[in-house]
């Protein structure tokens, strides 16, 4: 056993070292990344054009602007002096949208349960297409959260939602941003213990997750994500029979 | 050396070359598998991996000439990249990682390579920031300074992280293989 142990570091490097941790590109692999290249240079540069707030790089850029040149790839990098990749986004959006205070009982603010990805986009609640994952498309909002706790690592800063490809379709899942509780009051800091006893009915637990009943609703859940603290951390709202996240 | 440009050799918009003479496109043809290897290691598993290097290389090819400007080595780059944006897409989506389900019960996990590898499954249990922590430290063999100055922390953190990681893993490993073998 403390042999084994000792082994630890070695058994990490054969591990990163073993050939069945390849993973073959696929066919278009190459070919995607080039075209999400260009589409992100393209967005950095309609920014850029619309006096997007970039600093250092939008007041260099703004002559070769205003005498119409082109603006060329590579010349608008230095607003980003981490030497990291920056998020096209983030220069974007400044505030967001007048938010809800509250999640529930059939959505948050103008977006509801089972509204199409085009309807929620058009809330302007969610503003960033996130990814894919199985047929179910994240959206989130990059914007600040308006209010509430600052974010940290265990708290969410920002709304997100699922929307589903394939039946039901439609927004499946609204995770709320930190600050926002359900109608009843149960927010980020709330207890386990006051989740249970305000939601009696429909609650299961497992790992770090607390999934209720809506009260009055048989076909939406609430979703909490409870620290080992018992301390709730993420506030969530789904369609009962949803596959985005189970 | 690198082959003289020939008249052929025509560039590109977006495709601008290193001083050495390597284009964005030669760039991700060499470096894709070797970075989806790296991200499989970092993310746990190959669906995740595929993205995070679709995107990181994105990131990176949008802003190609600068990079290959700043720094000597765009792979070590691009890792150190991918290692933090797993970190902060995790902690974006926090509740995705606790609400879906071990992963295994999803059809494009299912050819996991290393189900019955208990270091493996431990390793992917791990919380991103330590994952990172571990990558770094045995896939990449980064100093503990290094990894604060790629990941953004202190030191102190990586030791802390590292040694949090560390334990976890026996403690898991452990348990996972106990629980095979009975």
């Amino acid at each position: 056993m403390t042999s084994e142990d000792d082994d630890l570091d070695a058994d990490l490097r054969a591990l990163f070292a073993d050939q069945r941790l390849s993973v073959a590109p696929g066919e278009d692999a190459v070919s995607s990344v080039l075209a999400g290249a260009k589409r992100r240079r393209r967005r950095r540069t309609a920014v850029l054009a619309t006096g997007g707030a970039l600093g250092v790089a939008a007041v260099l850029l703004a002559g070769g602007l205003i005498a119409g040149h082109a603006i060329r790839p590579g010349q608008v990098q230095s607003a980003n002096p981490s030497g990291l990749p920056t998020s096209s986004y983030q220069t974007l959006a400044p505030t967001p949208a007048p938010a809800a205070a509250v999640l529930g009982p059939d959505g948050y603010g103008d977006l509801t349960l089972g509204m199409s990805a085009q309807q929620a986009l058009a809330t302007e609640l969610v503003t960033n297409r996130v990814r894919t994952v199985k047929d179910c498309t994240i959206y989130d909002d990059t914007r600040p959260a308006p209010s509430g706790p600052a974010p940290t690592a265990q708290v969410n800063k920002s709304l997100y939602i699922y929307v589903s490809g394939s039946a039901p379709t439609g927004v499946q899942v609204i995770v709320a941003p930190a600050g926002v509780t359900t109608p009843e009051g149960i927010g980020v800091g709330s207890s386990s213990a006051a989740v249970k006893s305000t939601y009696p009915t429909g609650s299961s637990q497992r790992g770090g997750l607390v999934v209720v009943a809506v009260p009055g609703h048989t076909d939406a859940d609430y979703r909490f994500t409870v620290d080992s603290q018992g301390t709730v951390t993420t506030v969530g709202l789904s369609v009962a029979r949803q596959h985005c996240v189970d | 050396m690198p082959a003289p440009a020939t008249a052929l050799d025509v560039r590109r918009p977006g495709e601008e070359r290193m001083a050495d003479g390597t284009d964005f496109t030669e760039f991700v043809r060499a470096a894709m598998p070797g970075l989806l290897r790296y991200g499989h290691a970092l993310t746990g598993n190959p669906h995740d991996a595929a993205d995070l290097v679709q995107t990181v290389l994105e990131k990176i090819g949008a802003r190609w000439s600068s990079v290959a400007r700043k720094t000597g080595d765009p792979v070590a780059y691009a890792r150190r990249a991918m290692a933090n944006a797993n970190i902060s897409r995790w902690r974006r989506h926090r509740m995705e990682r606790l609400v879906a389900d071990a992963p295994e019960g999803d059809a494009v996990y299912q050819a996991d390579r290393f189900e019955s590898e208990p270091l493996w499954q431990a390793l992917r249990a791990l919380p991103p920031r330590q994952r990172a922590v571990i990558v770094l430290r045995y896939y990449d063999g980064l100093s503990e300074a290094e990894i604060a100055d790629s990941l953004g922390v202190s030191t102190g953190t990586v030791k802390s992280q590292a040694s949090k990681a560390m334990a976890t893993l026996r403690a898991r490993r452990a348990e996972l293989s106990e629980g095979r073998s009975a």
